[in-house]
């Protein structure tokens, strides 16, 4: 069964703006990065997924059960991490997780406790006192102490050190090891590179592209950075050239001899070819209409 | 329901303390003015009597200022009407526009959680500091009768009591009903809302062709003028009971149908 299926699903705000014609299937046990750029959708798809909005159009399922507005039986299963995390005042990060537990009749202190020694959180601190990174790590654990079926986290890391992200990560790591099903929204490409299996990317409402990490980044282009000078002019398949203090670099998709030759006639004291990286691959399926639909 | 009538009651406690603390503190120094007023009031009956649209509109020729529960009534009454409705309308606007407006809704329902359920919590905790409140503000009024001293009719006491409490409650409900259409607070138009219907009274005491407001605004049935001598009004009552009752269904099914916003 797939854990987030979506068939043709369309949530179109006043103003024009929102998601259209959104296919997407999440696999259960799957680690999924789901990337995009600020206002391209990410948000309303799990906001309407949730059942914080209804859809204007399309169907999709959660764990099974449809979508709707104010759907609040899968919501049991789920456990969200929205991308802020705001709390009532006046609260303890503990009457916080009580009130989280009681709203889901679980009996998940012991885990909450140790989620919180984990994250590193007080629990009798006051959750208005507490820094954007603290607070985060209070929403992660409202959404991990009932050890949810499927997780989707919104811009999980956003605030938290880098312990704290490591700590984060190989957790939701042991969490998809049992069976359980990570969907994450995230800028962060570097972790998408290296957490997740499958990724789909989402610009102006649309997917633009869904596939393994793997077989996203499977490129024949190469980036090309290099100390000294070149003429890149001859060269076919070269894109976002750079120069800057006495260094080039510029993306290129073509026959290696004929790039190795250029390489030869030019200036050059150093020379690196690499794949690029998630977020250079993003980048690119961002800036090139060469890349719409390929899903 | 019962977890969110336990954080409602949690967050709006400390409001609810000051605005009885206030309110009761308010009819107790005004009470403890009594005894000094007393004897000058006779002179002032006849004077009030005589003062054309304002006599009118406060009903000073229907109540004698001179007497305990005239006194209560007029000095007391409004200020408890007026300001216990302005507490009800900041309740009930505030009370489920405040988890868009605070941005909270995005954490309550992360859970499996009707929106029906969650506005019930709101709704029974919004019933109940309303309720606690008047209770509250009557121990302290009868308590000042008890120590001023003086002859008064229990049944109208009862009476007041019981209309302002009915006025609160309707004003909290037609409140509650517009808070699941917005998603902004705003303490502005709560007490707006109250001034506006207290006004509307006023406006009926001096025209007669308003009459028919009477069935919109609650302030008539609390009106002392009404009620010191007379008897609960039971039409009007019921018909303000009425409009906040569609109010608040209206609200209700619109709040299951809406976009929460983010």
């Amino acid at each position: 069964m797939a854990a987030i299926e979506t068939k043709a699903l369309t949530k179109i705000y006043k103003n024009g703006r929102g998601i259209r014609n959104v296919n997407l299937t999440v696999d259960e046990g799957d680690m999924f990065g789901f990337i995009g750029p600020n206002g391209a959708g990410k948000s309303t798809l799990i906001r309407t997924l949730l059942g914080y909005i209804g859809k204007t159009g399309g169907d999709a399922t959660l764990l099974g059960e449809s979508i709707g507005l104010g759907q609040h039986i899968n919501l049991k299963r789920v456990g969200y991490l929205p991308g802020e995390s705001i709390f009532y005042k006046g609260l303890s990060v503990k009457e916080i997780l009580s009130f989280s537990q009681e709203l889901r009749h679980c009996q998940c202190s012991k885990k909450a406790a140790a989620l919180a020694e984990l994250m590193e959180i007080g629990l009798d601190q006051k959750v208005e006192t507490l820094s954007l990174g603290n607070r985060k790590k209070v929403s992660i654990l409202c959404a991990l102490q009932h050890e949810p079926d499927l997780y989707m986290l919104d811009e999980p890391t956003g605030g938290l050190d880098p312990l704290m992200q490591k700590r984060f990560w190989d957790y939701m790591l042991e969490e998809n090891r049992k069976g359980k099903t990570v969907f994450v929204s995230s800028h962060t490409l570097s972790e998408v590179q290296r957490y997740c299996r499958d990724t789909a990317v989402i610009r102006n409402g649309h997917i633009i592209a869904r596939d393994r990490v793997n077989a996203l980044m499977e490129t024949s282009t190469r980036k090309v950075s290099l100390v000294g000078q070149m003429d890149v002019s001859a060269l076919k398949g070269v894109s976002d050239l750079a120069h800057y203090n006495g260094h080039m670099s510029f993306f290129y998709e073509g026959d290696m001899p004929t790039l190795l030759g250029a390489l030869a006639a030019g200036q050059i004291k150093d020379v690196t070819i690499t794949e690029p990286n998630l977020e250079e691959v993003f980048g690119r399926l961002y800036g090139d209409n060469r890349y719409e639909d390929r899903v | 329901m019962k977890t969110v009538f336990r954080m409602e009651w949690r967050q709006g406690r400390k409001a609810f303390l000051w605005w009885t603390g206030g309110i009761s503190l308010f009819v107790l120094l005004m009470m403890m003015l009594y005894p000094s007023f007393a004897g000058q009031m006779a002179g002032l009956d006849a004077l009030m009597s005589g003062m054309g649209m304002f006599t009118k509109m406060f009903g000073l020729d229907k109540i004698k200022m001179s007497t305990l529960i005239g006194f209560f009534g007029i000095e007391v009454g409004t200020v408890l009407g007026i300001g216990g409705a302005m507490f009800a309308a900041i309740l009930g606007l505030s009370a489920v526009s405040r988890e868009e407006n605070r941005r909270t809704a995005e954490f309550l329902f992360s859970h499996p959680l009707k929106r029906s359920q969650a506005l019930a919590g709101k709704l029974l905790c919004m019933i109940v500091f309303i309720i606690l409140m008047n209770l509250g503000v009557t121990l302290v009024s009868w308590l000042s009768f008890l120590v001023v001293g003086g002859e008064y009719v229990m049944a109208d006491f009862l009476r007041l009591m019981v209309s302002q409490l009915l006025l609160h409650l309707q004003v909290g409900l037609i409140c509650f009903g517009i808070s699941c259409f917005v998603a902004t607070e705003s303490v502005g138009v709560g007490i707006g809302v109250a001034l506006m219907l207290y006004i509307l009274n006023l406006m009926m005491n001096v025209m007669d062709d308003l009459k028919v407001l009477r069935f919109l605004t609650p302030f008539y049935y609390a009106d002392y003028i009404n009620l010191i001598g007379g008897r609960l009004q039971c039409p009007e009552i019921l018909s303000g009971f009425a409009l906040a009752l569609v109010t608040l269904a209206a609200g209700i099914i619109n709040y299951g149908h809406k976009d929460l916003a983010n």
